[in-house]
């Protein structure tokens, strides 16, 4: 995986650019020590690394307004980043350019309960907004797995999915404005703090999220806050086929049903959980779908038995209902726990996260069978099936020499079948830095342009996270001058990286 | 200046002809009126163009997978037709689109696909099941330049690139002419009840609402107009499966009984009846006035009605979306006063009012959409030049010219 | 997470080996920053579980001596350990923590007025009478506590106010045996060694005395080895083996002795969880001596907290049913370091107690060990937020099962601040405790 070439120039400057930048948030606030630092290399993934040139934590919307310029008018880089649990390398440092942290920018500024919005700043974790409201009976929806630690401004800036937003949607569905600034350290307001504040205008604010830190960085959200489901029941289904799961996906969702959330996992999964829950699973079950169903009492009773009927129908040989909160919990313990226990099974693993049509899943998942003995490595899965968003589980050996590679490219082969299946690279982690070379295999070049093109009418400078999400960096000048042909590549000559 | 039938009008078939136009538009900077069947062209600033492109001939079915909850659709494709298939399979449009045309005096059943999302016109269910930008989930279009390009996909879930998909939804037509959308679909509720109860003052129904809103009772609309005999009332529709909505309607009418009078619609009655809602049909537009949309937090919405009605800027008016939508109508007598006024009042409310008919002049002047802050202005030019650097998509549209 | 640590460093150390092993488990997922006290005051993964993973892996790959900034941020470390407790790939960040320290305490030459001051609380804390004259020496520095800052000045304000308690007679070598019943002695369900501890024996008598009455009273024959004392974690908080070991070593013979003789210990019960979390780590502490290793798992297999033994017993009902509300406050050695987690409140409440919970209640309080001592500013942030969320609940009594907590606590929390085992002895027909009598309890 290859970087954009630091620029030395930059990085030489590393002390005076500390000295700026303290001025502007504090001496306590810039860190440039080299032990200190190190902590900082890497994200959620830790194959990629590399030691960011100044890590800068602003403590107000202003300090991150007067970075953003102070670095823009030096022509340095910015990486913005939360919590840093990107699982695409979206939050990688770059060696000539200042890690702008969020972390200290975590206050829950104002709940309205009646309009059911809550204004937060960007690096309050994802968990702490429905701590703050529920006392009113009320959450904040959206539940990404790292949801304890995870900011809401990373949750924003990756579109961030989790369990259950098969039933309630994205991060998208539920912002209804940010405040955020731009490169130039200019500040916009997109939406506001009520429903439909963004009716009339371009939807800036729908293209800022999920745009992994590239356009701008967000220093205030505004977002939906829904009342919490009187109940939820959660529905164990094993059946003796992986085919017979996935089928019974489609069934679910064909009778009418939306499920707050509808997981998979395939018998390893199973066998590794069993170890730490100290259960065992019916020996003739080859693949297991827990179906969550939320809503008042008597509705949660009736999609009960709905649900049961269909999986019984597809084939279930058992199924196993929660009635109380206490069975809720045990029975989503083996889920919550998946990736831990295959963790145990071998020194590393790598997870990634394509998305595709409900109705390929049994396809896809028997090519990744054939891919597992084409690379020799193992693999599991365990994936949020409602949503066709696989998290293939490839076990590999980083100490072992060439091992990471083979498993990176079994993931690259994974994405590609997604792909081809009529999916995407990714649902819920993002492109980063990780899928950032397969972007060419889902999209033309002139798709890839368009997007390049968005990225110029925000940062023209391309200094806000460049090396991320495009294999090619921004040529801002040349998309703007010239015009060619339709489907002809329009800059053959641009290094890709 | 004008985006009528006397334009010259092409309408093409293929993306490819659209390419073709567009790129031929670009070579020549011609600028385009571009539209689905032109069936709410009454909305938004009237564009400085004198040829039309429209895209009501890509109107073919690409798919539509029930069990994935996914349809991709030529933009042409009208409404009716879509809903009409999706209800074969007891699916909807979760955005509940309006068509307006009783507004505009067009025909309803030539609205297409392509409007909805163009206009991001989303219905009263927005409270419950979001806008039409939440289930948009892939685009495929042409820029300024005569490039194709797609953006999204059909999947749920989908970080892949920049959700340009979101970004053309609501555009207007002023980034791309675009060709196909895919949408997500949702079951269609099975069972859908309405209570009508009498209205109280704008304070106490507002605060009604909230207690409800913060209920988890699938309500799926609530709003406050004045019914054909001239009674105002509260409008509240339940809906999800036949024992939820039965539950659900048995809390509701425990914590409304105080209001008394209650009167409750099933089905058909109240679909019928939100269709209206819909439709704006209770405001009772007379061609001579001004329509008008304004959305804000439904906490300041009474003293903001207030206001605008003893300022004469409100003639009648109608609430929807729990009080953060107030849907009004304003006396065409000194449109310009009355419309500076009624800005001024809905910013100092921190609402935005956008207006859904009115004089060309009136719209020419001060625009149908409300201004945004130079920040935003910048960004939005900026944004529309990286899709239309020579701005020959519906210029002046979304934007008025200083 | 992949290391380089040089071959010859694991092969010198199995404990660096262990390090390493322990580093190989973490993905870096970040989940342990949302229950870690020191990134909730600092905002800064240097300040992080994850973080200071990754600065041992450093001082572990380059060598040699540790750079000052790693030292000071695993020195802010509370080993408080909610962050194992939370950590879904299973780090064993309490073993690493303890051998980075150990490797600071031996690589690093500290500043000396830093070594001045850790040494001083090395030897005063186990040493209860050494504790008390420090006490009253404390009391004579008191009012020049304006002339100090930092460490000096935190110990001086830790310094009680009321009187100490005259030294317990039940803090003595001996055994109790169950009370009797109708008059006539009662043959024991079990026999169980009371660890008497250190800074409990000076500050707070009464909890010792309460557990032995409770125990007495469930028929529980309690003896106090002669040769127990401090278990050792003070010293060890501070990388300090040498004088850790020593107290650990006497504490593992001297209940062995009463385990090995005529009548058998069923347990050792330890009423403050910071030292129970300790003992149950003796196996680990001396698994590589071999001499050692098997008698010290043997006794850490013993160790159960009070709460923990309660329930395997099985708690009378109580004679006086409060119904009072107590707001529990769980210790992190307690909650984190034993997952202890529910018994207590499970025994509060067939107590007759109604329990409550305090809101963000993984956080530690800041009092630490000697962490209050040594990192004053962050220990007086947490503590500020521990009061806060304590009082948010409206609760008429607090209770704990960690001495630290208490004395770091109580002065300031506004309630009565009470051992779980005073309540649990009251309830089933102890004396009230003296933190209760007479005080006018907040409204029903």
């Amino acid at each position: 995986m290859q970087m954009p070439e630091p620029n030395q120039a930059i990085i030489s400057q590393r002390d005076a650019l500390a000295q700026g930048l303290r001025q502007i948030v504090g001496k306590d606030w810039v860190i440039s020590d080299d032990a200190q630092r190190r902590p900082y290399q890497c994200d959620g993934i830790t194959a990629y690394m590399a030691m960011p040139l100044l890590v800068v934590l602003p403590g107000c919307a202003a300090e991150v307004q007067a970075v953003l310029r102070f670095c823009n008018e030096r022509g340095v880089k910015i990486v913005p980043r939360g919590s840093g649990t990107s699982l695409s390398g979206g939050a990688l440092p770059l060696e000539d350019g200042v890690l702008l942290v969020t972390s200290r920018l975590c206050n829950v500024l104002e709940v309205d309960a009646h309009n059911r919005v809550a204004r937060v700043q960007p690096g309050v974790p994802n968990i702490k907004i429905t701590e703050a409201v529920s006392h009113l009976g009320l959450c904040y929806m959206p539940d990404p797995s790292s949801q304890l630690i995870s900011t809401i401004g990373g949750n924003v800036a990756e579109n961030a999915g989790g369990v259950h937003c098969l039933k309630y949607g994205v991060t998208a569905n539920h912002i209804l404005g940010i405040q955020a600034v731009l490169m130039t350290g200019e500040m916009v307001e997109l939406g506001g703090a009520y429903l439909g504040a963004a009716e009339g205008e371009l939807d800036l604010m729908g293209v800022l999220t999920g745009s992994e830190g590239l356009l701008a960085v967000v220093t205030e959200i505004a977002v939906r806050l829904e009342p919490v489901p009187e109940v939820a029941r959660v529905i164990s289904m094993s059946f003796p086929s992986v085919e017979e799961a996935c089928a019974c996906v489609g069934a679910i969702i064909g009778v009418g049903v939306i499920p707050a959330g509808l997981e998979f996992m395939d018998r390893k999964v199973l066998d590794a959980v069993s170890v730490l829950i100290k259960e065992k699973f019916d020996d003739r079950t080859a693949a297991l779908l827990l179906c969550e169903l939320d809503g008042t009492a008597v509705e949660v009773d009736a999609l009960v038995g709905v649900v049961s009927d269909v999986a019984r129908a597809q084939g279930a040989i058992e199924l196993k209902v929660s009635t109380t909160e206490e069975e809720r919990q045990r029975i989503w313990s083996s889920r919550k726990l998946a990736f831990s226990a295959i963790g145990k099974l071998c020194p590393d693993y790598y997870c990634t996260d394509g998305t595709i049509p409900r109705n390929k899943l049994p396809e896809v998942l028997n090519k990744m069978a054939d891919m597992s003995k084409k690379y020799g490595l193992d693999y599991a899965n365990c994936f949020h099936a409602g949503d066709g968003n696989l998290h293939p589980i490839i076990m590999y050996d980083a100490a072992k020499p060439g091992d990471l590679e083979k498993a990176e490219e079994f993931g690259a082969d994974v994405l590609i079948a997604c792909v081809d299946a009529g999916g995407v690279l990714s649902g819920e982690h993002g492109i980063g830095v990780e899928k950032r070379d397969l972007m060419t295999h889902q999209f033309t070049e002139i798709d890839l342009q368009q997007q390049q093109m968005v990225k110029c009418a925000f940062d023209p400078k391309d200094l806000l996270n460049p090396g991320k999400m495009f294999p090619t960096l921004c040529r801002c000048a040349e998309f703007g001058r010239m015009h060619v042909h339709n489907g002809n590549l329009r800059f053959a000559d641009i290094p890709r990286f | 200046m004008t985006d009528t039938q006397t334009a010259a009008s092409m309408r093409p078939a293929t993306t490819q002809d659209v390419a073709d136009i567009l790129m031929d538009a670009a070579h020549n900077r011609t600028p385009l009126v571009v539209r689905g069947n032109g069936t709410r062209a009454g909305l938004g600033n009237p564009v400085a163009a004198t040829q039309v492109l429209e895209l009501g001939g890509l109107d073919q079915i690409d798919f539509y997978d029930p069990d994935d909850l996914v349809i991709r659709a030529g933009v042409g494709v009208t409404l009716e037709s879509v809903e009409q298939i999706l209800a074969q399979k007891g699916q909807y449009l979760p955005f509940e689109p309006p068509r307006y045309a009783g507004l505009y005096g067009t025909d309803g059943a030539r609205c297409t696909l392509g409007g909805a999302v163009s206009t991001a016109l989303s219905g009263p269910r927005r409270i419950l099941t979001g806008a039409v930008r939440d289930f948009v989930l892939g685009v495929e279009g042409v820029n300024g330049q005569g490039d194709v390009f797609k953006a999204g996909g059909r999947t749920m879930k989908n970080v892949t690139g920049y959700d340009i998909s979101k970004l053309v939804t609501g555009a207007n037509g002023t980034l791309a002419a675009l060709t196909s959308v895919t949408i997500k679909v949702l079951p269609a509720p099975r069972a859908e009840v309405t209570l009508v109860l009498p209205a109280a003052t704008l304070a106490e129904d507002v605060a009604l609402f909230g207690q409800m809103r913060a209920l988890p009772l699938g309500i799926g609309g609530l709003a406050r107009r004045v019914n054909a005999a001239g009674a105002c009332e509260l409008l509240v529709r339940v809906e999800g499966t036949v024992p939820g909505v039965a539950g659900n309607q048995q809390v509701l009418a425990g914590l409304l009984a105080p209001r008394g009078g209650m009167v409750v619609l099933e089905q058909e009655a109240s679909h019928a009846l939100w269709a209206g809602v819909r439709e704006l049909e209770c405001l009772n537009a007379r061609p001579d006035e001004l329509v008008w949309r304004v959305n804000l937090p439904a906490t300041t919405m009474p003293a903001f009605v207030e206001q605008a009605r003893s300022a004469g800027c409100i003639n009648r008016f109608f609430v929807d979306w729990a009080g953060g939508v107030v849907f009004s109508t304003m006396r065409g007598v000194q449109p310009e006063v009355d419309t500076l006024r009624y800005r001024k009042m809905a910013e100092q409310a921190g609402a935005r009012a956008t207006i859904l008919r009115a004089p060309q002049d009136v719209l020419v002047r001060f625009g149908a959409f409300p201004p945004v802050s130079a920040g935003v202005a910048t960004l939005g030019a900026r944004t529309r030049a990286a899709f239309d650097p020579a701005g020959i998509l519906n210029p002046g549209r979304m934007t008025v010219q200083a | 997470m992949l290391s380089h640590i040089p071959q010859a460093a694991l092969d010198a150390d199995p404990n660096v080996q262990l390090a390493k092993d322990i580093i190989g488990n973490c993905v870096h997922c970040g989940v342990c920053l949302s229950r870690c006290p020191t990134y909730a005051v600092k905002h800064e993964e240097n300040d992080s579980p994850r973080g200071r993973i990754f600065l041992m892996k450093d001082m572990y790959e380059k060598g040699g001596v540790p750079d000052a900034r790693t030292v000071e941020h695993l020195d802010r470390c509370l080993t408080c350990l909610a962050c194992e407790a939370i950590c879904p790939s299973g780090v064993e960040y309490s073993k690493l923590i303890a051998h980075g320290r150990e490797y600071v305490e031996e690589h690093y030459k500290r500043p000396l007025f830093q070594r001045a001051v850790r040494e001083l609380l090395v030897r005063l804390i186990p040493n209860a009478r050494l504790f008390r004259l420090a006490i009253f020496g404390g009391r004579l520095g008191r009012p020049f506590r304006s002339l100090f800052s930092g460490t000096l000045r935190a110990m001086l304000d830790m310094v009680p106010t009321t009187p100490l308690p005259a030294p317990s007679p039940v803090d003595r070598p001996q055994t109790f045996l169950p009370a009797p019943e109708g008059g006539r002695a009662v043959k024991p369900r079990k026999r169980v060694a009371l660890l008497n501890g250190c800074v409990q024996t000076v500050l707070d008598t009464a909890i010792n005395e309460a557990t032995i009455r409770l125990l007495q009273r469930h028929g529980v024959e309690v003896v106090v080895a002669a040769g127990s004392g401090c278990c050792g974690a003070p010293a060890e908080h501070m990388g300090d083996e040498a004088q850790a070991l020593p107290l650990v070593k006497a504490n593992i013979d001297a209940w062995l002795r009463e385990a090995d003789g005529p009548d058998g210990l069923d347990a050792i019960v330890i009423n403050t969880s910071g030292c129970g979390t300790s003992i149950k780590a003796y196996g680990h502490a001396l698994r590589l001596d071999p001499a050692w290793a098997d008698k010290a798992a043997r006794v850490s297999a013993m160790a159960r907290d009070i709460t923990e033994f309660m329930v395997e017993i099985g708690l009378q009902k109580p004679t006086i049913p409060t119904g009072l509300r107590v707001v529990y406050h769980s210790a992190c050695s307690m909650q984190h370091g034993q997952r202890i987690v529910n018994q207590p409140k499970d025994l509060l409440r067939a107590a007759g107690f109604s329990v409550l919970d305090v809101p963000e209640g993984y956080l530690c309080c800041g009092s630490a060990g000697t962490y209050n001592l040594l990192q004053p500013d962050i220990a007086n942030e947490l503590k500020a937020r521990k009061l806060k969320n304590i009082r948010s609940v409206q609760a008429q009594i607090a209770a704990s099962g960690n001495i630290g907590c208490m004395t770091q606590l109580a002065g300031e929390v506004g309630l009565p601040f009470v051992h779980t085992v005073e309540l649990l002895d009251w309830a089933t027909g102890g004396p009230e405790p003296a933190a209760i009598q007479g005080q006018k309890l907040a409204a029903e």
